[in-house]
């Protein structure tokens, strides 16, 4: 992934990359793990298909319904309504069809006859011969007009091509029949190899003096889906043989200067305008309408955006937005030691520091990183990491967790979060020491031995705050090459041994869990979910979301 | 009505200081804040409208506009030291446009902020799209646009569609009736 480091990215659960581990999981997990996670295996970041399934947590969405991550994957997008950009008329769905957008078109009466006209260039419809005789529903008459019109003119003359319009008309259904014809009913989009027995019966009977009996055979035979072959079925055959019209077209363009042509824009601006060379054969596109959106979890009926539809067209208020980053944890790592600080880029001003290469990471060299987990929910949350011990791919580094297992308070209110933002160690809390020391310490918000080299111990937490827990990971990086054996390498342990693109990179996957508890009625999807919940005696209810995350910690230097 | 001699009266600054001989037909509408100065002969025909700030420039030659052709305000229509300038009827000069062709045939439309060069000739029913150039001396057939940052084409709806042509007129009559309401007329100052 390019990405500035630190970085961490989540896995979707809806993305199943996970490989199983060769090395065994650092961390024992404690409590029972949903189904699909990955007891004995691990996320592989340098999977080619990561890329895909990883994405930072501002860009995820949350569905409180199914208590899961969503990803562009997970979710769907449907149209509340279309809305023209230009003046922000609001087309009801089914007026899109007839209306378009309400084209001021200032209809100048020509025998009760209305026209578009544009008044920057003069340009109106009776260019192209078309009026229409009543100013609404514009899209409709023009379509309309340009059906007879294409069908008329493929009648009088039976040689002339299909239209593009026609064309993809026939290639839709063909697509259409085949798909209906080869999935089963119930998923109509299954690629599944199945026959098309109409059309297959059909291409028999034109083909072969085959009996009824034979045919039957063959429709029982499954026959894989395939591709259009006439051009009833959609298949446009590209031909130089039709000299006649080409010449004619050349005639025209010598005829009429460089204005007269169409431009790339014109021709691509419609399906109609396709195959109009002379900007006579243009035909008016009604303004391409926008849309506003919502977004729906896939695997339930839950919303997880929707516009505020009160609102103005352009108003980017929300009614629905279920943001993970309001449900889910936020991993961050910076480096402990201070002699390689790991700035975050959102500090940075000019694109150049961006740019600017950071220190490669030594291999061999152990070094520490302090990984923060953030808590956005108003529950206390218990945190469970785990991580293989050695990072999967080309390049195996050592990591270690050094308190794999530990709590995290409640987020607040967000002032209480911005006052309380100062760090107090937790591991070194001085009792009973008073006098300076703590007066140092409520001063600069650190523990005063912290500056004196404070060592990172196993099972301890690093630092805290209100809704904030800090602990320390430990990375020895693995080298990019191999050392030289004594016995010379094969050619094929050779090309295993190349690098690839990115295999430098350190990613360190990390399994998150976090469990807590809310009180039954306070459980808004507890309802749907039946026998998953628990109610323990007290009356709460257990929670618990497990997912992976990556860290990337930086670019591993040839060093050694 | 000052029958005594009195000392020279200040005059508004647009009022020029010599006015130039006018032959402004009765039902035109002069704006009170319209500018016409030069020396040399202006003539308003029929129904015209010179919108207030408009500038009428005879210095260089004799300026004619014809009926019911419109100058908005700020346009500029004549010369300083480039000759005649003879707007056809049915024209209209809009808000900014600088006119000093030599003749604007009728029906035709220079949009706003648009520049019409010295000694250019518009034949009728052109269009000059806003902020478009039109060079000095050039010459533009009957149903030109200019427009799109120099590109021309021919106004076929106009061309070839006399009823479009009289339906243009018609609007262009009536844009005048409704200014005629809404420009309070000051032709007494400048008629005769
Ligand atoms: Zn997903
Ligand atoms: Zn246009
Ligand atoms: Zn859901």
């Amino acid at each position: 992934m390019a990405a500035t480091f630190p970085y961490t990215h989540y896995a979707c659960p809806c993305s199943n990359l996970t490989t199983p581990a060769s090395t065994s999981i650092s961390a024992k997990r404690t409590s029972l793990i949903p189904v699909d996670a990955p007891e004995d295996s691990t996320f592989n970041p340098h999977d080619p298909r990561a890329n895909y399934s990883l994405s930072p947590l501002d860009r995820l969405l949350f569905c409180d319904e199914c208590e899961e991550i969503r990803c562009q994957r997970c979710y769907g997008e449907e149209i509340i309504h279309w809305y023209c950009p230009t003046c922000l008329f609001e087309v009801p769905s089914s007026g899109v069809r007839s209306d378009g957008n309400r084209r001021s078109s200032s209809g100048e009466e020509v025998e009760e006859a209305y026209i578009l006209q544009c008044h920057y260039c003069d340009w109106s419809s009776l260019d192209i011969g078309v009026h229409f005789s009543k100013p609404t529903k514009i899209t409709e008459q023009l379509a309309k007009q340009r059906k007879s019109r294409t069908s008329g003119g493929s009648s009088a003359a039976e040689a002339q091509p299909l239209s593009h319009d026609e064309t993809f008309a026939n290639l839709a259904t063909f697509y259409k029949e085949q798909l209906s014809e080869s999935g089963d009913p119930q998923n109509p989009y299954s690629n599944s190899p199945y026959s098309s027995p109409n059309n297959l019966a059909r291409i028999m009977s034109l083909y072969g003096g085959l009996s009824v009996n034979a045919l039957k055979k063959t429709r029982e035979k499954p026959q894989p889906m395939r591709e259009a072959r006439g051009e009833e079925e959609g298949m446009l055959i590209c031909s130089f043989e039709d000299k006649a019209t080409d010449d004619a077209l050349l005639q025209s363009m010598q005829n009429l200067d460089w204005a007269n042509t169409t431009t790339a824009e014109q021709r691509l601006s419609a399906p109609a305008n396709k195959g109009a060379r002379l900007v006579d054969a243009l035909w008016p596109v009604a303004t391409r309408l926008r849309t506003r959106k919502c977004r729906r979890c896939h695997f339930c009926p839950q919303y997880l955006s929707y516009p505020d539809p009160k609102l103005k067209v352009g108003n980017l208020r929300y009614k629905i937005r279920a943001l993970a980053l309001n449900h889910i944890p936020r991993l961050s790592i910076r480096s402990l030691q201070t002699s390689y600080p790991l700035p975050n880029p959102a500090f940075c001003l000019h694109a150049a520091d961006l740019l600017q290469r950071q220190p490669d990471i030594q291999p061999h060299i152990t070094r520490q990183y302090i990984l923060t987990i953030r808590n956005p929910i108003l529950e206390p949350i218990r945190i469970t990491l785990a991580t293989p011990t050695t990072t999967p791919g080309r390049v195996a580094s050592r990591v270690t967790i050094l308190c794999p297992s530990f709590t995290v308070g409640p987020a607040g209110d967000v002032w209480d979060e911005a006052l309380s933002s100062s760090t107090t160690s937790m591991a070194t809390i001085p009792s009973g020491n008073g006098g300076r020391q703590a007066a140092m310490e409520s001063l600069t918000g650190r523990g005063a031995d912290e500056s004196l080299d404070r060592q990172p111990e196993a099972g301890k937490v690093w630092e805290r705050t209100k809704n904030s827990t800090s602990v320390v990971l430990e990375i020895v990086p693995g080298a990019l090459k191999s050392l030289p054996g004594i016995v010379p390498k094969s050619e094929k342990e050779l090309e295993e041994d190349e690098m690839e693109e990115g295999d430098d990179v350190l990613e360190v996957p990390i399994y998150v869990r976090a469990e807590w508890e809310v009180s039954e009625e306070h459980d808004d999807a507890g309802d749907r979910k039946g026998g998953k919940r628990i109610v323990e005696a007290d009356g709460n209810v257990k929670k618990e979301m497990a997912f992976w995350c990556v860290l990337g910690v930086g670019r591993i230097g040839e060093g050694g | 009505m000052a029958s005594r001699p009195a000392p020279a009266p200040k005059r508004p600054s647009q009022l020029p200081a010599s006015k130039p001989p006018c032959n402004i037909y009765p039902s035109a509408i002069i704006a009170d804040k319209a500018q016409i100065t030069g020396s040399h002969a202006v003539e308003i025909g029929e129904n015209a409208v010179i919108h207030p700030w408009a500038k009428i420039r005879a210095e260089g030659g004799k300026v004619v506009i014809g009926q019911n052709s419109m100058v908005y305000e700020g346009a500029t229509v004549g010369t300083v030291d480039g000759g005649d300038v003879l707007i056809g009827d049915y024209v209209n000069i809009e808000t900014g446009a600088v006119v000093e062709a030599r003749s604007v045939g009728d029906g035709t439309t220079v949009e706003v902020n648009a520049v019409v060069g010295k000694g250019a000739v518009l034949g009728k029913w052109c269009t000059v799209a806003p902020l478009e150039r039109v060079e000095a001396g050039e010459e533009l057939e009957d149903f030109t646009v200019v427009y799109g940052d120099g590109q021309r084409r021919v106004d076929k709806t106009t061309k070839e569609h006399a009823e479009v042509r009289e339906l243009k007129k018609g609007g262009q009559e009536k844009a005048v009736q409704a200014m005629r309401a809404l420009v309070p007329n000051a032709m007494a100052k400048w008629a005769g």
